[in-house]
Parts: structure tokens; sequence; C-alpha cells
């Protein structure tokens, strides 16, 4: 019974702040490892190049987890609410996007081709949301 | 369905006020003196002023606790009950 409360009672478990600044290190690393592929004038070949654009996607994505996921300075109960929030609405914008694209995909697949940016498209309406109610609040 | 309505209706025209800024002006201390001693941020007891966010009870206690009141003292329900 005990565990069942704390279980209620506890706060979500965030990553400490400092992971924020790990997380912009990620993505930023990722971004200086694409540009400087690019200006480089190296050209890897098509199978490399495919890894090379998934390592660099994922390293954003996990750049943008812990920026997300890690404490505010000011953490607070409404901190908390407004992650809930944004959180929640993001999901709902995600599953409200497929079906919107999914059906424009019966007219135009083109309009579909991008499905690996479902997850980024995501975490950019997470950070919408939960920057612009933290300004609000 | 009407029923439901009039009683979202009902929900909605319920607010919760509060006296924390009296209290407060009372104690001469500022916003974040006050968020300070209760551990919350600034914003967080703006929002609770201009009732934009109702607190948690364990913040409304600790409110109450630090005015030295109870918490009905503090916090009240108003609209059509």
């Amino acid at each position: 019974m005990q565990k069942v409360t704390d279980y209620f009672n506890k706060p979500l478990n965030l990553l400490p702040n400092y992971f924020k600044k790990i997380g912009l290190g990620f993505i930023l690393a990722s971004v200086v490892f694409v540009v400087s592929v690019k200006i480089s004038g190296i050209h890897p070949t098509a199978e490399k190049k495919e890894m090379m654009k998934i390592i660099s996607k994922d390293v954003v994505l996990l750049g943008m987890m812990f920026i997300a996921f890690s404490k505010e300075k000011d953490e607070d109960e409404l901190t908390m609410l407004i992650r809930m929030k944004a959180l929640a609405s993001a999901f709902v914008y995600i599953v409200i996007f497929k079906i919107v694209s999914d059906v424009f995909g019966i007219i135009d697949q083109e309009l579909i081709e991008n499905k690996n940016g479902y997850f980024f498209q995501m975490m950019i309406w997470y950070f919408f949301v939960y920057y612009s109610a933290k300004l609000l609040r | 369905m009407v029923f439901f309505c009039l009683l979202l209706c009902k929900i909605v025209t319920l607010t919760l006020r509060n006296r924390i800024k009296i209290e407060r002006a009372i104690m001469n201390i500022t916003q974040q003196e006050l968020a300070d001693k209760v551990g919350v941020s600034r914003q967080t007891i703006n929002s609770i002023e201009s009732n934009r966010y109702i607190p948690s009870t364990t913040l409304a206690i600790k409110l109450s606790n630090l005015f030295d009141k109870t918490v009905n003292e503090i916090f009240e329900l108003e609209g059509d009950d």
C-alpha cells in the first residue's frame, strides 16, 4: 500500500538541470558534424551517408529529449503541470497530424513521405507549448 | 445532455479567490520572498495571486501556515455554489 501511495504522490522523476546543456551540446554537435561533412567536400557512399543521417537525427532527438525531461532551475508544481499539458497536447497534435497526413496521402503521396519527422514535430510542438505556457504563467 | 451542459457551466463559473496578495502586503514581503519561503517560483506566486492557477493542497497548507491562518481564510470558493 505504501508503494502505491508513493507512486501517486512522488513527482515525475526528471533529469538534473545540467542535462539541458548536455542536450544542447548533442544538438550542436550533430549540426556541426553534418555541416562539416558538407563543407569538407567528402563524398561518402550512399550507405554511409544514410547511416550518418540516421545517427545525426537520433543524436538530435536524444538531445531534445534531454532538454524536455530535465528539471528547470525553478522547478515546482506549476512547471510540472505545464510540462504534463504540453506533453498531452504534443501527443494529440501528432495523432491528428498523422491522420490528416494519411488522408491527404491518399491524394498526394509526397505529403506523407517524411514519416520519420513525426518525433521531431512532436518535440517541436512540445517545446512550443511548454515555453509559451511558461512565458504566460 | 442539457444537464451535463448546465453542470459544466456551473463548474466553469466557480473560481477560487485568495487573499495571498493582501496577506503578503500585511507581512510586507515580496513575491520572491514568499516564493522562497514556500519553495516555489515567483511566477507561481504571481499566477496564484492573479487567480490563473489553483495551488495544490500541500502548497495551500504551506501558505496558510506561513500566514498563520486557516486554508479557508486564505482561499475562498466563489461563484454559483
